[in-house]
C-alpha cells in the first residue's frame, strides 16, 4: 500500500546521512583503529604491518622526553586553563555592568580568536625577545635593571607560551561566561538584594555556582585547545630552548615526520587520544544525557 | 462530508505503548473532541491521524478511504498547531498558498481561495505582513485561515487555544464553534481543557494512559460518566468523591455521610441499581457533584427527591452567582455549591440537600461505575 | 544616605570603566606593536623600542612581505601562498558548511532509530587529537594521489569540519519548533522543500557563525597544511613560520609583522564585519 514517493521520503534523511556516516567511519574511528594498529608494529619511515606487541608503549614510557612533554603539558594545560577561567570570568562580570559600548568592548576582547596561533607566536615573540622587546621598553623608560628572558631560559620558556595563548583564548572563555551570566535566574538575584547582600556576595554565592555546567563546557574546550596546542610552540620557541618547552603534540610530530620513527610515533597519537578521552567522554556522556 | 473510523489503533516508542487500542467511529461532519491530563496521549492520536507519525498496528479510514498508510498530504486533511507553526519567512499570503502551489491549484484557483478564507476569518488587511509583526490571535486566525483555504474532509485542531490569554480564547473558542457550523465538516479537536471540551464537541473521548476511558457526548459524559477517572477529570469544580459504605435495612439502601461533629446524615440511595446490592457491607466511592449537594434547588418539583444534609461551614469562596461551601462529611473535605442568598459564616453548620437520583457509585478497587 | 550611594555608585562605575579600558589596553597591545613595527624600517627599530612610533612611516616592509621575501628556496613573498590559502579555504568552509546544514537538519527534524547515537558518535570526533590520525591521513592522501595537493587539503579541512558545522547546525534546528515542520508536511511538502523554503530562509545566523567559525579555523590551520602540503601548496601560515622562522638571513622583524598582518587580515576583517552576528550566535548555542 506504501506508494513509492513514501518509501523515498523514509529512506532520504538516511541517504542524506550516509555520506557523512561513511566518512566519521573511515577517518575517525577507523583511522583511530588504524593507527592503534600501527602503534603496535616496528613501523620506522614506512609502516610495515607485523605485529610488534606493546614494545613502542614501553618504549614511550621509559622516554624522558615523553614525560618532559606530558610535565610542560599539566603546567601549560593547569596554568592556561585557570588564567583564561579567571580572566575571562572577570572580564564578563564587567562587561555585564549595563555599561556602555558593550559591543565595542566585546570586540576587542574576542578578537585575538581570530588570529592564527602561527601569527600570535610570531607577534608574542617579537614582543618578549629579550633584546628588542618589553625588556628593552621598560629599560627605555627607566628601569635600567630589567631583564625578561623568559622567552630563552629553558626554565621558564613554557611560561610564555602560557601568556600568549591566554591573550589569544581568554576573550572566548569571556563570551561564554557572559551567556551564562545572561541565562542566570534574576528572580534570586532579587531577592538576595531584599535580602541585603552585598553585589560582590551575590556573585560569588549565587551568581557564580550557577555558573556550573559554563564552567565545565569552558574546561572542556580549553582543555581540547591545550592539548592539541602546537603551532604557537612551533612559532614562539619550536619546543625550545633545548626540549624545555615540547609537547605531547610536538613530540608526535616530530617522531613520525621528521625522525621517521612511525610506529613510536603512532603510540604517542594513541596515548593523546587516551588523555583527551578521559575528559570528553564523561562530559559528552552528562552532555547527551542532559538533552535526552 | 467524511467519517472517521478508527479500529484497534496501537503506537510505541520503542517498547512503550502509548496508544492501547484505540476505537473511534465518528459520524462525517461531527465534532470530535480528544481531552485528557497531559501525556495521555491525545496528541499522539492526532499525530497518527494526521499520518505525521506511524502506527503500530490497526486501521484509520476517512470516509470508505484506508488512509492508514497514506502520507500526510495524500489524506485530504488540514491541522491547526499550538503554536500556529506559520512559516516565519513568508508573509500571510505566502504562507496560505504554500500548500495551495503544492497541490499545483491554477493562479485563480489559489486567489479565489485566498479571498475566501481571508473573508471568513476577516484577515484581509493581513494577507501581507509576516506572522512576527501579528499578535497571537492573529496568528492562529491565519493558521485557520490557512487549513480553510485547502478544503478538506477534516480538520485536525491541535491545542488551538492554550497559547492564548484567557478573554482571547473564549473569543475564539466561539469563532471555532461557528466555523464549524459553517464548513460542516467532520472535525479531531485536542485540547486538555474540559470546559473546551464540552463547549465544542458533539462527541467527547476522555483519554488516560493511552486508553479512550468513555467516547460519549457531553452531556452523558458530564451525566453518566463511566468510571472514576470520567467522573472526575469533566466538570467544574470536580464531583466530590467520599468513601461510604452500602447498608441495608428493611429493603432499603442507605449510607451515612457523617459531618465534622460526627452527627449522621442517613441518605436512602432509592433501588435503581442492579448492582448495589453485591456491595452491601462493603466501602464504596459515592461522587456527588457540587451542585448537587446544595441549599436551595430553583425547580420545586424536585423536592421530595431531595434529602437532608447538616454541615458545618469551614470555608466559603464567594465567585459572584454561587458560593463555594468547604464541607467535611465522612472525614473528607468536599465543595458544595450553593447560593449566595442567606450566607452564613464560616464555622455555623447549614442544612443542605443532597439531589439523590444524581448520586453515583463507583467500585472502589475497579474505579468502574456500579449501575 | 542617597549621596553616599551616589558617590559609591559613581566610583564603582569609573572602577568598571578603567578595568575594562585596561584589559583593551592589554588585548590591543600586539597589534598595536605589530603595525608600528611593520611601518618602521629597521634601523628604527633596533634604536628605538616597542612602543616608539615610527618616525617615518614606510611601506616597503609590506611590499617585501608581499612579493619579494625569501620562503623556502623562492624569493616570492608571501602572496602565493596567500592565494593558495585561499584556494583552500573557499572551497572548504563552502562544502562542510552545507554537508552540516543538511546533516543537522536530518538530526533534528528526521530522527530515526540510531540517529542519536549516530550524533554521539560524530560528535566525539570535534575533540579527538588530530595527531592520532596524521598517519593513516597520510598514507591514505598517497594511494588517493591527493599528497601535496590544495584539493588534498580541502578533503581533509572538509572531514575533519563536518562534526563541528553538524553541530552548529542541528543545535540551530533544534530550536524550530517541528510544528512547523508537520505544517509544511500536510501541506504537502516533502524532506528537500521544507529545508529550501521553511528552514533554508531563517538560517542565515547560523550560517554566518558557521561560515566565521570555519573560515577562522581552516584559514589559521598550521598541523595540516605542514603535514600535506607540498613546497608550493602551503598554506600561509606554513609560509609565514618559514619566513619569521628562516634561519639563514638577518632577522626583519618588520618584515615578519607585516606578512604576519598580511596573513591575519582576511580573518580578522571577517570577524570585525561580522562578528556581531557570530556573537550573538556563540551566546545563543553557548546557554544550551
Amino acid at each position: 500500500m506504501k506508494s513509492k514517493l513514501n518509501f523515498l521520503e523514509h529512506y532520504l534523511p538516511k541517504i542524506v546521512l550516509a555520506p557523512t556516516f561513511l566518512i566519521m567511519i573511515i577517518f575517525i574511528y577507523g583511522f583511530i583503529a588504524w593507527n592503534f594498529i600501527l602503534s603496535l608494529t616496528n613501523s620506522k619511515l614506512l609502516p610495515i604491518y607485523t605485529f610488534s606487541g606493546f614494545k613502542q608503549y614501553y618504549a614511550l614510557f621509559d622516554s624522558g622526553k615523553w614525560w618532559l612533554a606530558m610535565e610542560n603539558l599539566f603546567i601549560f594545560s593547569s596554568l592556561f586553563i585557570s588564567f583564561c577561567l579567571a580572566i575571562g570570568l572577570l572580564l564578563a562580570i564587567f562587561i555585564d555592568q549595563k555599561i556602555k559600548f558593550e559591543g565595542f568592548f566585546r570586540t576587542i576582547y574576542l578578537y585575538p580568536m581570530a588570529l592564527s596561533f602561527i601569527a600570535t607566536g610570531t607577534v608574542w615573540q617579537w614582543m618578549l625577545n629579550p633584546g628588542l622587546g618589553l625588556e628593552k621598553l621598560l629599560i627605555d623608560l627607566g628601569f635600567s635593571n630589567f631583564t625578561f628572558d623568559w622567552l630563552v631560559d629553558s626554565e621558564m620558556a613554557i611560561y610564555t607560551i602560557i601568556i600568549a595563548a591566554v591573550w589569544q583564548s581568554c576573550g572566548f572563555v569571556m563570551i561564554l561566561l557572559l551567556a551564562g551570566l545572561r541565562g542566570v535566574n534574576y528572580e534570586v538575584v532579587n531577592a538576595a538584594k531584599i535580602d541585603g547582600a552585598s553585589m560582590p556576595l551575590i556573585y560569588w554565592k549565587i551568581i557564580i555556582p550557577q555558573l556550573g555546567p559554563v564552567f565545565f563546557s569552558s574546561i572542556i574546550i580549553l582543555l581540547h585547545i591545550a592539548i592539541k596546542t602546537f603551532d604557537l610552540v612551533i612559532a614562539m620557541t619550536k619546543g625550545g630552548p633545548g626540549f624545555s618547552t615540547i609537547l605531547p603534540s610536538m613530540f608526535m610530530y616530530d617522531y613520525s615526520f621528521a625522525r621517521n620513527k612511525l610506529a613510536f610515533g603512532a603510540s604517542s597519537g594513541m596515548m593523546m587520544l587516551f588523555f583527551v578521552m578521559i575528559f570528553v567522554v564523561p562530559y559528552l556522556y552528562i552532555e547527551l544525557r542532559k538533552k535526552n | 462530508m467524511k467519517s472517521l473510523i478508527i479500529k484497534d489503533l496501537y503506537k510505541k516508542y520503542g517498547d512503550v505503548e502509548v496508544l492501547k487500542g484505540i476505537n473511534i467511529s465518528l459520524q462525517a461532519g461531527e465534532f470530535l473532541v480528544l481531552v485528557g491530563p497531559s501525556g495521555c496521549g491525545k496528541s499522539t492520536l492526532l499525530s497518527t491521524i494526521a499520518g505525521l507519525e506511524d502506527i503500530y498496528k490497526g486501521s484509520i479510514s476517512l470516509g470508505e478511504v484506508d488512509i492508514t498508510n497514506l502520507s500526510p498530504k495524500d489524506r485530504g486533511l488540514a491541522m491547526v498547531f499550538q503554536s500556529y507553526a506559520l512559516y516565519p519567512s513568508m508573509t500571510v499570503r505566502e504562507n496560505i498558498e504554500f500548500g495551495l502551489k503544492i497541490s499545483k491549484y491554477s493562479k485563480q484557483e489559489i486567489e479565489t481561495r485566498i479571498a475566501n478564507s481571508a473573508s471568513i476569518l476577516h484577515i484581509e488587511d493581513l494577507l501581507d505582513r509576516k506572522p512576527s509583526q501579528l499578535s497571537g490571535g492573529q496568528r492562529q486566525r491565519i493558521a485557520i485561515a490557512r487549513s480553510i483555504s485547502r478544503e478538506p474532509d477534516m480538520y485536525l485542531f491541535d491545542e488551538p487555544l492554550s497559547n492564548l490569554d484567557a478573554k482571547l480564547r473564549v473569543k475564539m473558542r466561539a469563532e471555532i464553534k461557528k466555523l464549524h457550523k459553517r464548513v460542516k465538516k467532520t472535525i479531531v479537536y485536542v485540547t486538555h481543557d474540559q470546559i473546551e471540551a464540552m463547549t465544542l464537541a458533539d462527541k467527547i473521548a476522555i483519554m488516560n494512559k493511552g486508553v479512550i476511558q468513555q467516547f460519549d457526548s457531553p452531556i452523558n459524559m458530564y451525566e453518566n460518566p463511566c468510571n472514576l477517572f470520567t467522573a472526575g477529570f469533566i466538570g467544574s469544580p470536580s464531583m466530590n468523591f467520599i468513601e461510604v459504605v452500602i447498608n441495608k435495612e428493611n429493603d432499603k439502601l442507605f449510607i451515612n455521610l457523617k459531618n465534622s461533629n460526627g452527627d449522621d446524615n442517613i441518605i436512602y440511595v432509592g433501588n435503581d441499581f442492579e448492582n448495589l446490592d453485591n456491595y452491601i457491607g462493603k466501602k464504596v466511592i459515592v461522587g456527588i457533584r457540587p451542585e448537587h449537594i446544595q441549599n436551595a434547588f430553583r425547580d420545586s418539583s424536585l423536592k421530595d427527591k431531595l434529602q437532608n444534609v447538616e454541615a458545618t461551614i469551614e470555608i466559603q469562596e464567594l465567585i459572584g452567582s454561587d458560593v463555594f461551601l468547604h464541607i467535611t462529611l465522612n472525614d473528607t473535605e468536599i465543595i458544595s455549591r450553593v447560593s449566595p442568598n442567606g450566607a452564613k459564616d464560616d464555622g455555623e453548620s447549614i442544612s443542605l440537600h443532597v439531589w439523590t437520583k444524581k448520586i453515583l457509585f463507583f467500585d472502589i478497587d475497579s474505579e468502574q461505575r456500579i449501575r | 544616605m542617597t549621596k553616599t550611594n551616589n558617590i559609591q555608585s559613581i566610583l564603582s562605575r569609573i572602577l568598571i570603566y578603567t578595568l575594562l579600558i585596561i584589559s583593551a589596553i592589554y588585548f590591543l597591545l600586539p597589534l598595536f606593536v605589530m603595525i608600528i613595527t611593520s611601518l618602521k624600517d629597521i634601523d628604527e627599530i633596533k634604536n628605538g623600542n616597542l612602543l616608539s612610533l615610527p618616525k617615518e612611516i614606510t611601506f616597503a616592509p609590506w611590499i617585501e612581505a608581499w612579493s619579494e621575501a625569501r620562503i623556502g628556496s623562492e624569493t616570492s613573498g608571501i602572496k602565493p601562498f596567500f592565494i593558495n590559502s585561499i584556494i583552500m579555504t573557499v572551497p572548504a568552509v563552502l562544502i562542510s558548511s552545507i554537508i552540516g546544514a543538511f546533516n543537522g537538519y536530518v538530526f533534528s527534524k528526521w530522527r530515526f532509530k540510531g540517529s542519536e547515537v549516530f550524533f554521539s558518535l560524530l560528535l566525539f570526533g570535534c575533540f579527538i587529537p588530530f595527531q592520532v590520525i596524521l598517519l593513516p591521513m597520510s598514507q591514505t592522501m598517497g594511494y588517493l594521489g591527493l599528497s601535496g595537493s590544495v584539493g588534498g587539503l580541502i578533503f581533509v579541512h572538509v572531514v575533519y569540519g563536518i562534526a563541528f558545522t553538524t553541530l552548529f547546525f542541528r543545535n540551530f534546528y533544534v530550536s524550530i519548533p517541528n510544528e512547523l515542520i508537520n505544517a509544511a508536511r500536510i501541506d504537502g511538502a516533502g524532506f528537500f522543500r521544507i529545508f529550501f523554503k521553511i528552514l533554508l530562509p531563517v538560517s542565515l545566523p547560523i550560517f554566518m557563525v558557521c561560515i566565521i567559525w570555519q573560515m577562522t579555523q581552516i584559514w589559521n590551520e598550521f598541523l595540516f597544511g605542514i603535514i600535506f602540503s607540498d613546497a608550493d601548496t602551503q598554506p600561509v601560515t606554513v609560509a609565514l613560520n618559514n619566513l619569521v622562522n628562516a634561519t639563514s638571513t638577518v632577522k626583519k622583524y618588520n618584515v615578519d609583522m607585516a606578512a604576519t598582518l598580511i596573513a591575519v587580515a582576511p580573518t580578522l576583517l571577517a570577524y570585525i564585519i561580522s562578528g556581531k552576528y557570530f556573537v550573538k550566535g556563540l551566546m545563543a548555542g553557548a546557554v544550551k
